[in-house]
């Protein structure tokens, strides 16, 4: 039952380009690399510009719930929660260009309210300023210049993961990773 | 408009062939006590349906399918509801495994029943709905993906190529060492300097 409905909106400029933050935002396997209270998730249809995807939530809830997604390529993604019972009805992530190199993302949650709204836990999940900094940290694993631009001294050790594997640089030497099931063992 | 998801491990066009077997609707809906096809012609299809929930509802029902795609329907004849409407949209599921079913129901009782309880009682009938299709797919008579020949089952999309992305960096300087791990930085200070 939802009588009422509350909006929360936060807005940053990041600096990259709006078709970064775009595949991150459409790469569903991988929200819970980085969103806040999220445990698992998984994309589990997707045509065009519609697509299915299943979040978990960490334990104690572990409450798992399915959201719609309806996006417009490097501009807006746009969710809508279809089962489960998290006080969230709706999240917006609008993109737009902020001059050269830079993005801004306007998140906005349409919260509503039942008797989760009432649990702690359950009401920081979500939080715009909290998965807007997230995301900065996401992004600054594809652009880690951003993170790493004043940084002095010698590599020691470097990981980077790409379609060729794991890629790992130890004092300036290159290896490539490959997952353990394509190695051939005993 | 209340909506679920349902995964079914069957091939979209057997899940297609499935809702459009209107007659089998007395197999496995819940509650579904008769479904005769009245007319049809192309992909629509006019049906006398009887279910039999809290009271017995009868109801003419018209299906409209774009085949494979999705199936919507609506209540064209019946005095028991004011209003029922759907639509069953349909997708490859992303793991290659089966189809997911996009189900939306929207039903007016047309009477002083709470919205909230008709909701209520709207998702419960859809999830024993789904329950109830994904038991009998996996009945003899329709084989699952997983069970179809080579070259009939529906291939796993490519994934498409990721961006390469840094994982972590150790870097050695006068004062110590910095971590930078997925976007957060780290320092382990040197107690020699």
């Amino acid at each position: 039952m939802s009588l009422l409905t509350t909006t929360k909106q936060s807005a940053t400029v990041f600096d990259c380009d709006p078709s970064l933050l775009y595949d991150i935002l459409t790469d569903y396997d991988t929200y819970a690399e980085w969103l806040p209270l999220i445990a698992q998730s998984k994309s589990l249809a997707k045509e065009g510009d519609l697509a299915i995807a299943e979040f978990e939530l960490p334990p104690p809830q572990k409450e798992k719930f399915v959201i719609e997604c309806i996006h417009t390529r490097n501009k807006m993604v746009l969710w809508r929660t279809i089962g489960g019972t998290i006080p969230i009805s709706q999240v917006e992530w609008t993109i737009a260009p902020s001059g050269e190199g830079h993005s801004q993302v306007t998140l906005a949650v349409l919260g509503r309210v039942n008797w989760t709204s009432f649990v702690p836990r359950y009401r920081q999940f979500l939080n715009p300023s909290r998965c807007l900094k997230a995301l900065q940290s996401q992004i600054s694993t594809f652009l880690p210049e951003i993170a790493l631009s004043s940084e002095e001294g010698e590599k020691i050790l470097e990981l980077s993961e790409t379609d060729q594997g794991v890629v790992c640089w130890i004092r300036g030497k290159k290896y490539i990773l490959k997952p353990d099931s394509e190695e051939n063992h005993d | 408009m209340i909506k679920a998801v349902i995964h079914i491990d069957a091939p979209r066009q057997q899940v297609y062939a499935l809702l459009t077997d209107y007659p089998s609707y007395r197999e496995w809906v819940p509650g579904c006590e008769q479904c005769n096809v009245v007319s049809s012609a192309g992909n629509s299809s006019d049906t006398q349906i009887v279910i039999s929930s809290m009271k017995r509802i009868e109801l003419g029902v018209r299906f409209e399918g774009q085949p494979g795609q999705s199936l919507n329907f609506r209540m064209v004849k019946g005095r028991d509801l004011k209003a029922y409407a759907g639509t069953y949209r349909l997708m490859d599921a992303t793991d290659g495994k089966g189809t997911v079913v996009i189900a939306e129901l929207e039903i007016d009782v047309g009477m002083m029943v709470p919205k909230f309880m008709v909701d209520r009682m709207t998702r419960k009938m859809m999830d024993d709905t789904g329950i109830a299709m994904r038991k009998y797919m996996q009945s003899a008579r329709f084989p699952t993906a997983a069970a179809l020949p080579e070259g009939t089952r529906v291939p796993h999309k490519e994934a498409k190529p990721r961006r390469a992305r840094r994982i972590l960096r150790v870097t050695k300087t006068d004062a110590g060492y910095k971590v930078w791990l997925l976007g957060e930085t780290f320092t382990v200070k040197n107690p020699a300097a």
